[in-house]
Formats: structure tokens, sequence, C-alpha cells
């Protein structure tokens, strides 16, 4: 079923207090718009585009677009001046699958309207001009202070296309633009017939764009299947990120603690089975801290005991001397300690940093080599003997670098560079791994020994006071260590809550991780369904027996065949487009266009319905080429497919290649396109 | 160990090939130049000497900005001199030889029927020398032949 089609063109010119304009009438099937030689060239075909606000594809926005003579002077009157336009405008009339018409109005060069602006009318038509609601609808620019809505969104919706969203090259995700369709549907006098898709727009960063363009065009499942597959890879990306925001609050929570845990650092499938337990260091051994709270909790105990027992008797004097010395003389060793963990966390601290970014240029380094693997597949393509690695003159193997090609020390291929890199890089992960363990150990004795320095700092200041106070002080000392025991043991209770959680938040995040891999799994390869196969199948089908019709030779038809990969004519593994003389170039997109059609009329696809050609290759094509073109557009089932050719072919040669070819002539008459009209 | 009984041992060396920067690999030179051709210069053509300057210019960031500045006519602060690149004297030869460039006049080159299709599937292909085709965008096709003159003079 046709999405849109078109129904009515008509251009609006007012100069010199004149209108000057033009009106073409599209039917059903093929049309034939004939406008003589540089009078009214693209005219029809550029102002189409204007009015549905694609007129990126001609590569210029808003008024630009058009020719002067539409929107800055032109020429008139008797004898010919030049006079400025004060306003002009284009309408066009469309319709969708439902019958249901629309007017749509642009205008080109306008005091009082943008040219980002779209009125339109729904439920009439040019001729019969009810007078019904006008909407106002923007192009291009999504400015916070438009209240109106796009006009794509619009266009969208009345052709009843449900746009998938597509990633950008920036990472974000994007619908897949109306603009991105249009290539495959329109081909454009200037750029159009360089290749297929050749007009497509690049401004969007969107990925891969012309294979999303034409995967969804043909309306293929393969397309719902690698959608689902990137919304996984998306869903999977974000809970590795929760599971490592996890893992880095409860790292903070546990620093400068001699509690430590070795969570795993990525999302593990069974991560139930394998929960690790919290650990502390203490006097260089690890202890379970179930164990170890118990154990600490017996020493106060046995402080407190032993405090109440005693009455708490003062020391004498010479004891509390003695036990200062000592206690003096082992922070001293105890500091010490801890300034060399110190200085050895700062050492593998930076060395960390060093390794992060060695492995940060090796990934550089190996994108940029990947993209050479690529730019020499794509000069392969094109014919290149130099990407082959053949001199084009000599036929001698010549090796693939800009050095000297007599080095002693041959050079790496590419292929063996990219390998190498990646050795690298795996080797460098590799010892990274290594490292971060080495660094996170280091962090946790060093949090350990400064706990046993402050404490040992504690007592001492303690005695030195007690010595300084000498007569009827109590020896708090024992009462100090207990408070501060106490104080730990607080401290290790808290963390070991913070590790309960997390281990929850983890064990949840794992049971999702699992259930996001079994939906992967159940994902097939990229094949295509049933339907899929018999589309392709009929496109080749049908794109050969036309090129054979249009009298193409620069490849045997035998080998011409549709890639499953790219969707575009191939031979062999080369895309056919770049094998091809220039004529047989426009043979291939005359023959892909309208395959592309006329699948349509037997498959559900998401095709336009309608193919329109700017002046199709007079000056390179043969006549009896022509004919078979006009032939088979006119073949297409007229109620599902329109085809629009605008040509300035002489009219002698034209009559002759339309004969036996059902069509409608629009001429609108010799000179100028622009004629004087009533307002 | 003794270090001594070293020198007594048999070395045998093997020569192996050596990494090559990506940037050296002719296709890819092949196809910075296309690009430069292609959005620097008017009707795809230009002197070779300008293709010297555009791979300098598109090299780096700081590189831009110092041409930038010598076409705007910036203080005379700006001193620098370029010398042609032999590599890009390499991959022009290739690329005249493989059809991406065709000789215009003496010193002069300009894309071919095949340079043409090369610099438009680039254009497309929008994670392939992105740097340079954005640096290739912002300089446009605004570089004089006196420009180029000064740049290789110095001033």
């Amino acid at each position: 079923m046709r999405k849109i089609t078109l129904r009515h063109l008509r251009v609006r010119v007012v100069a010199g207090g004149t209108t000057l304009g033009s009106d073409w009438a599209f039917e059903d099937g093929l049309n034939i718009i004939w406008a003589e030689n540089t009078q009214g060239k693209s005219s029809v075909f550029n102002a189409i585009l204007f009015a549905l606000g694609l007129e990126i594809l001609l590569g210029r926005k808003g008024e630009l677009a058009m020719k002067p003579s539409l929107r800055a002077e032109l020429e008139m009157g008797v004898p010919e001046e030049t006079v400025p336009v004060a306003e002009s405008w284009v309408e066009l009339e469309i319709e969708n699958s439902h019958g249901r018409p629309v007017l749509i109005k642009r205008y080109i060069r306008s005091d009082s309207h943008d040219d980002r602006l779209v009125v339109v009318r729904q439920g009439t038509r040019i001729a019969e001009n009810h007078s019904v609601l006008e909407e106002n609808f923007f192009l291009h620019d999504r400015g916070a202070a438009q209240r109106e809505a796009g006009f794509h969104t619009f266009l969208a919706n009345f052709a009843g296309w449900d746009l998938p969203r597509v990633s950008t090259f920036q990472g974000s995700s994007v619908p897949l633009y109306i603009e991105c369709l249009f290539p495959l549907f329109f081909i454009e006098q200037v750029r159009g017939w360089t290749g297929i898709q050749a007009t497509m727009p690049t401004r969007f960063g969107i990925r891969d764009v012309a294979k999303q363009a034409t995967e969804f065009v043909l309306g293929l499942d393969v397309s719902e299947i690698s959608r689902r597959r990137r919304e996984l890879h998306e869903r999977k990306a974000m809970l590795r990120s929760q599971w490592d925001g996890v893992l880095s609050s409860f790292n903070e929570r546990v620093a400068q603690s001699p509690a430590f845990a070795s969570l795993p650092r990525s999302p593990m499938v069974d991560f139930a089975l394998q929960v690790p337990r919290l650990l502390v260091l203490s006097d260089g051994e690890s202890y379970d801290v179930v164990e170890w709270l118990a154990a600490q909790r017996e020493r106060i105990n046995v402080i407190q005991g032993s405090a109440t027992a005693e009455k708490s008797r003062a020391p004498s004097f010479d004891s509390i001397k003695l036990r200062l010395e000592a206690n003096e003389e082992r922070l001293f060793i105890e500091e010490s300690r801890l300034s060399a963990l110190r200085n050895e966390l700062r050492r593998t601290e930076s060395l960390h940093k060093t390794m992060r970014e060695s492995i940060h240029s090796l990934e550089v380094d190996l994108q940029k080599n990947e993209d050479a693997q690529k730019l020499r597949k794509l000069g392969a393509n094109i014919g290149s003997k130099v990407a082959l690695g053949v001199c084009p003159t000599c036929a001698q193997e010549i090796r693939d670098v800009l050095l000297d090609q007599n080095l002693d020390v041959p050079p790496m291929t590419i292929d063996e560079n990219v390998k190498f890199i990646k050795n690298q890089k795996e080797l460098a992960s590799a010892f990274l791994e290594i490292q971060q363990k080495e660094h996170e150990m280091n962090r946790v004795s060093t949090g350990a020994q400064a706990q046993v320095v402050d404490t040992l700092r504690a007592l001492v200041r303690e005695d030195r006071a007690a010595l300084a106070k000498p007569s009827g002080r109590p020896d708090v000392t024992a009462i100090r260590e207990m408070l501060a025991l106490e104080r730990q043991v607080a401290r290790i209770e808290e963390v070991a809550s913070g590790f309960d959680l997390a281990v929850n938040r983890l064990l949840d995040l794992a049971d999702k991780w699992t259930s996001l891999l079994a939906e992967e799994r159940t994902l097939p390869a990229d094949i295509f369904s049933a339907e899929d196969k018999k589309k392709l199948a009929r496109l080749e089908r049908d794109f050969r027996s036309m090129l054979q019709e249009f009298e193409f030779k620069s490849t045997p038809i035998g080998e011409v065949g549709i890639s499953r990969d790219s969707y575009r004519p191939s031979a062999r593994e080369f895309e056919l487009v770049f094998d091809s003389s220039a004529s047989d170039n426009i043979r291939v997109l005359w023959a892909y266009t309208l395959a592309l059609l006329s699948i349509s009329t037997k498959h559900m696809t998401q095709h336009v319905g309608i193919a329109c050609f700017d002046e199709p290759g007079q000056q390179q094509v043969s006549k009896a080429s022509r004919h078979a073109f006009y032939l088979a557009a006119s073949r297409l089932d007229p109620r599902t497919s329109q085809v629009l050719v605008t040509t300035s072919e002489e009219k002698e040669d034209l009559v002759r290649e339309l004969s036996g070819v059902r069509h409608q002539f629009i001429d609108n008459g010799p000179g100028r396109v622009l004629k004087p009209v009533r307002p | 160990m003794e270090a001594a009984h070293l020198f007594d041992l048999n070395f045998t060396f093997k020569s192996r090939p050596i990494p090559v920067s990506p940037e050296l690999r002719p296709m890819w030179m092949i196809a910075k130049l296309s690009l430069a051709l292609h959005l620097a210069c008017r009707g795809g053509r230009a002197s070779v000497l300008k293709l010297h300057l555009l791979h300098w210019a598109t090299a780096t960031d700081g590189n831009l900005s110092k041409l930038i500045s010598l076409r705007d006519g910036a203080p005379e602060l700006i001193r620098f001199s370029i010398r042609p690149d032999p590599f890009v004297t390499r991959a022009v030869a290739f690329a005249c030889a493989d059809s991406f460039f065709e000789q215009y006049r003496l010193g002069s080159v300009q894309l071919s029927y095949r340079g043409h299709l090369f610099a438009g599937v680039l254009s497309e292909n929008n994670q392939l020398l992105a740097e340079e085709r954005e640096r290739l965008r912002n300089i446009g096709k605004s570089i004089s032949e006196s420009t180029i003159k000064q740049a290789f003079r110095g001033r």
C-alpha cells in the first residue's frame, strides 16, 4: 500500500506586482514531467522536496535550496528585466494510504513567514480549497521557544511510519529520521546518480545509517532482532555500572579501616554461591569479621572485669614510666612502618595510573589500526591495486607502507600490527589486574597499621599526662584501651552492616544479570526470517531482470546480486556501483530504485510507495535503455506505486521512447516554467 | 651464573617485522588526501604543495589553529614554516598511479572519478578519519595560494 501519494504541486512567485507560477497534477502509475531544457531543470523535483521539508537531500537547508529565480530575483516582462521576488511559496497536495488528503504550504521567500514553518490543512485538496483549520508545524529547529510540533513527526504519523530508535556515534539514541529514508525514493539530479543513497545526510551521526534505513524500508524482521540485541547491550552496560556503584560506595566506607573483602569487580552469575567473607587484618593475620568482633568483645569484658576487680588502684610512678618508655619505642617502630606502607601505597597508585594511561593509548592505537584496515578494504572495494598490495604500474608486490620499500627490517602488515597491539593490550591488562590486587592489599594493610599507630599514640599521651600529674590520678590506661577497643568494634560493626547491605544489593543485581544473559541467549544469531529471505530473493530477481532489460553490460548479470549484508547491489564481494562505468551506474540506480518499489506491491514493507527520478541521465544512456526504463516503470502496479520522472529530453526522442508505455505526460508548455497566473 | 661465559655462546638474531604507525599506510594517506581535495579544494583540485599543507594542518588542533591564524592575517607572533612531507609525496604518486588522482597541471592534481567516489564514501562513514574531516570542514575552501606560499616560506 502506498504510504504517501503526490497529487498536486503548485509554485507561486509574486514579483513586480504580478503573480507567476505553475501547477502540476500527478496521477497513479508513471508520470513524465517535461520541461524545456535550461528553463525548468529540477524545479518540480526540488519543489516537492522543499514542500516535504527534505531539501537536505539537495545539500542545502531552507530557501537556499531553491533556485534564485524562486527566492531572489527573476527575469520577466517584455522587454525582459530583472525583478526582485516579493513573496514565493510552494503548495503540495498529498494523500495517505487511507486516501486522506492534506495540503502542505511552505514559503520560500516571505516577510511574514519563516522558511522553517510548514502550514498544513488537513482534509482538503488544492482544487476544493475548503476552509479548514490551519496548523503550523516547524522544521529542523527544536528551540525551547517552539510551541509547534515537528512537521516530520506529523508526516511520519500521516504515512503510518513507526520510526525505530537508532544509536549515534556519540552514544545517544535518536529516531531514524525520515530524511534518512528518502534517498532510496528520490534520485536527485546532481549527486543522486553517483551511487545508491548518495544523498544520505550524515549530520545526525547515526551509526550504519544506510543499512538501517534500507532494513527499515524493506520491513525486515532482522532489524527487530538487532534492536533487541542493542537494547540488551545497553541494559547490561547499565547493570555493570550499578554493580560498580555498589562496589565503590562500599570501598569508600571500608577505606581507612583494617577490614576488607574481595568482592568481584564485575557482575557474576553465580555470585550467590561464592559470596566472600568480610575479613579484618590484625597483627598481620586476617580474621573473619564475626570471629574478630567476638574476640574484641571478649577482650573488652576482660579489661572491664579486671578494672572493676582491682578498683582502679593507681600504679606506681615507676611502673608508668617503664610502660611509657616501652610504648614510645613501639610507637616509633610502628610509625616508621606506617610511613613505609604509605610510600608503597603512593607508588602503587602512580604505577596504576601509568598503566591505565598506557592501556588507553594502546586502545587508541588499536582503533586507528582497525580504521586503517577498513580504509584498505574500502579502497579494495573501489578497485584500488595499492590496497591489494600490488603496484598499479608494474604489477609487482609492494609493501603496505609509505616508507622506503627497500628497508632491511620489514614492516608489519596491518593485520600483523593489529594482532601485535591486541597482544600488548592483553599483556598490559593482565599486568594491571595483578597490580590492582597488590594495591588493594597495600591499602588494607595501611589502614590496619594506621589504627595500630593511633591506639599506641593515645596510650603514650595518656601515660605522659599521668606522669605530669602524679598524685591521686587513677590508672586510666586500661579504661582508655577499652574505649579504643569499643570504638573499633563499633566502627567494624558499621562496616559489617554496610557489607551486608552491599552483598544483598549485589545478589539482587547478580539475579538480574543472570536473566539478562538468559534473554541474550534466546536471541537468534542475526539470521533472516523466512519472510526476510523471500523479500531479499525477490528483490534480487526483480533487480537482475530489470538490469538485463536496461542493457547493463559492465558485469555478467549472473554474477550480480543483492548483498545480504548491505542490501545493495553487489557482484562477487564488491559493491556493484564502484565497478561500473558511468552509464551503467545509472542503470543500476534505475533498477535498484524500481525494484525496491516493486517488491512493496507484493510484500509488507515500509516503502513510501513513490519513486522520483530527476533527469535520469539522458546524455549518457542509450535511447533503447531509456525506453526499457520507462516501460519497466509503467509496469508497476499503479494502485500501489507512483513514479515521477522529470526530464528535459528532446521531445521527439521522448515521445518515441514512450511508445507503448502507459503513462501520464505533463507538459506545461514551452518557455519559462513560471507563467503569469490568476492570484 | 658467570657472565663471562655469555660471550662464548652463539646468539642468533631473527629479523622480525616492526610495527608501523597506521598513518603511514598508503590507503590511509590516499584517503586523507582524497578527503582534503574533496572538502578543502575548489573543484577537487589543488597543487601538491597545498596537499602537504593540508596534511600538516589537519594532523593536530595546534597545527590547525596555526594555519587559521596565518590565513586570517594574525600578528607577526605566529612564526612557523613547514616542509614538504616525503610520505605525502609518495602517497600522491601512488594515488596517481592507482587512478585516484589525475595530473591536472604541472605540480597539481585533481580527483579522478574513482577519487570522487572514494571521497564520497569517506564523507559518509562518520567513524573513519573523523578528526581530520572535522578539521578539513573547518578550513573549508578558503586557503589561497599566497597563504600556501607563506606557510612554506616562513614569516
